[in-house]
């Protein structure tokens, strides 16, 4: 067998003159049916992921009616959403609002779920059947039934309230109560939390609790000395996804209050759907989209820097 | 951790109640679906109608087309979901397993788009379909769909955790690469495919925005958006509307008990997207 040195050699000689490199036989196999795998994907995705992209990116330099041709306008697409739509600060605002609000609390309620779930209960398969099963069903139907939850006069929310000699609020017909409706019933999701930290839960070995409480600690100890720093990477993990998740709500948002009363759930996506599919200003909902893309990829990274200092990996010395 | 009698107790009692809490919007959305108009409306709710209204399931379906849309929503998704398996696991594969020039290139390529959101591509690929001339088409609800890059990452991540020397003996004994894909890592990688099959199930079964852009007609619809549309249409028939949306989450629910570990572990993988 030739040297490794004369092979780079040759291959450089070759590319020199002008030659491809020539391949051995199982190479060149390997090679065909490589790109033949890959091609149906490949193509799918230069079609609908990375060609749409670089087009978005241009789109977004334009106003474009749809039905005449895009004209280039530079960053005012972004000049305008920046200084002077007052709808775009709003949409901002409700968005953040509702991740803010959402994301902390439904991760805190997830993680007790999780954590009693992991206890040897009574009927813990059927608990947990019953946790997950609002996280599949379909969203628009959650909507649906949710809308008559929140009806003022005859849904069971305020009838509930009723019982106490409270009339409750008018719910998503309020532009106070709107959103925070949103956020309640976003709670009711929460199977899919639960799900992945019941997942890390299970991943914790047993002979760090047994340690711990020889050592003498009790309950409340035991889960913020073993059960918190060993489940960091997952609440990481779920956080970052839920912060994602969250930023792209729509179709709550579509269905129950179309954006109102009054634009209080006027979230970005609506707002970008709005600007394009209503309105017809493609270019401007796609410098929405990308702002989109920037708060979630600035957010991501902000949280993933603090990590640091809060999420603990195994095998490194003084963590936590 | 093991836990006093009475701690046990007491964590029961708060376990049941939050279920029951969970489940009382379901409940409430089922006794609905089966009650008339005035009983839905009273005050104090009603939890058992009088006379179960079976016919609210029937004006349902006739009015917002639910058997069409039921049947437009099973065709989209399995054609998506097994052509998608498909896609995705081949290009898995070769990212997994072949080498050829550029293969690194386009993974890291792929790799840089896989943040954005899908709201960015949404418009472009829009004007794409309205274009083409495919607006009210299956294809346009199901071919965007199917080269699903968090599908090949998914797979790729799986295949690659199957031992090489696998393909190697498959080599040896006369084999070639279309063997090793169909004989040694799809079978190794069930585990993996359900998780894949059943994300993209649920996510293409519940998804609203992609259909509104490109049905009009509503022999097309899907059911996600037959019950939309019917809800901006019969805005005040609550009960109906409620037999609507028992209608839809019936799939969803029998699939779910049907394959509930499959689908436990598919989130605790995948939880990795909404």
């Amino acid at each position: 067998m030739r040297s490794r040195q004369a092979q780079v050699g040759q291959a450089a000689d070759e590319l020199a003159a002008g030659k491809r490199p020539r391949m051995s036989g199982i190479a060149r196999k390997e090679a065909i049916a490589g790109y033949f795998a890959i091609s149906p994907w490949l193509l799918g995705f230069l079609i609908f992921q990375l060609a749409p992209i670089l087009a978005a990116f241009y789109i977004s330099s334009t106003e474009w009616r749809i039905l005449s041709a895009p004209e280039f306008i530079g960053v005012r697409n972004f000049d305008k959403l920046l200084f002077k739509d007052d709808l775009f600060w709003q949409s901002i605002k409700v968005t953040v609002i509702y991740v803010i609000f959402r994301v902390p609390v439904s991760a805190v309620l997830s993680l007790a779920l999780a954590l009693l779930m992991n206890q040897q209960l009574a009927g813990r398969r059927l608990f947990r059947t019953i946790y997950y099963l609002p996280a599949v069903i379909p969203l628009v139907a959650v909507s649906m039934m949710w809308i008559w939850i929140f009806n003022p006069e005859y849904g069971v929310l305020n009838s509930f309230i009723r019982l106490f000699g409270i009339e409750g609020p008018q719910w998503i017909h309020s532009s106070r109560w709107a959103l925070p409706a949103l956020i309640i019933m976003s709670l009711w999701q929460v199977g899919t939390g639960i799900v992945i930290f019941l997942a890390g839960l299970q991943g914790i070995p047993a002979h760090l609790y047994e340690a711990a409480t020889i050592d003498g600690a009790n309950t409340w100890q035991r889960f913020l000395k073993v059960t918190l720093p060993m489940l960091s990477p997952v609440v990481l993990f779920a956080l970052v996804m839920n912060v994602i998740g969250s930023f792209q709500i729509f179709t709550q948002a579509y269905i129950m209050t179309a954006g109102g009363p009054g634009n209080a759930t006027l979230f970005l996506v609506l707002y970008i759907y709005r600007n394009a599919f209503e309105w017809f200003h493609m270019g401007y909902a796609s410098a929405l989209a990308w702002v989109l893309f920037v708060v979630v990829l600035v957010i991501s990274l902000i949280m993933l820097r603090s990590s640091e200092h809060w999420v603990h990996y195994e095998g490194r010395i003084g963590g936590a | 951790m093991k836990l006093r009698r009475r701690e046990t107790v007491s964590l029961q009692l708060v376990t049941a109640l939050g279920a029951a809490a969970l489940l009382f919007p379901f409940l409430w959305m089922i006794s609905a679906s089966l009650q008339t108009l005035q009983e839905v409306e009273a005050f104090p709710p009603i939890w058992i109608p009088e006379v179960p209204q079976w016919t609210n399931y029937i004006e349902a379906v006739v009015n917002y087309n639910i058997g069409r849309a039921l049947l437009n929503s099973a065709v989209v998704t399995t054609v998506s979901v097994v052509g998608q398996l498909i896609v995705c696991s081949l290009g898995a594969y070769a990212f997994s397993r072949l080498r050829f020039p550029g293969r690194d290139a386009i993974f890291l390529l792929f790799l840089a788009t896989m943040m954005i959101p899908h709201y960015v591509t949404i418009i472009p690929l829009y004007t794409m379909v309205w274009s083409a001339g495919l607006i009210d088409t299956y294809t346009a609800l199901i071919f965007p769909g199917l080269f699903s890059p968090f599908g090949t990452f998914l797979l790729r991540q799986f295949f690659n955790q199957i031992p090489i020397s696998l393909d190697e003996a498959t080599l040896i004994d006369g084999g070639n690469h279309w063997h090793i894909y169909l004989y040694v890592i799809m079978p190794l990688s069930r585990a993996g495919l359900g998780a894949l099959g059943i994300f993209s199930f649920l996510g293409i079964w519940n998804t609203l925005f992609w259909p509104v852009l490109v049905i009009n007609s509503k022999e097309l619809f899907t059911l996600p958006l037959a019950l939309a549309m019917a809800q901006g249409q019969f805005v005040t028939l609550i009960h109906v509307q409620m037999a609507g949306s028992v209608i839809a989450c019936v799939p969803v629910i029998v699939v779910f008990l049907m394959l509930q570990k499959q689908f436990i572990s598919s989130i605790a993988l995948s939880g990795m997207k909404q």
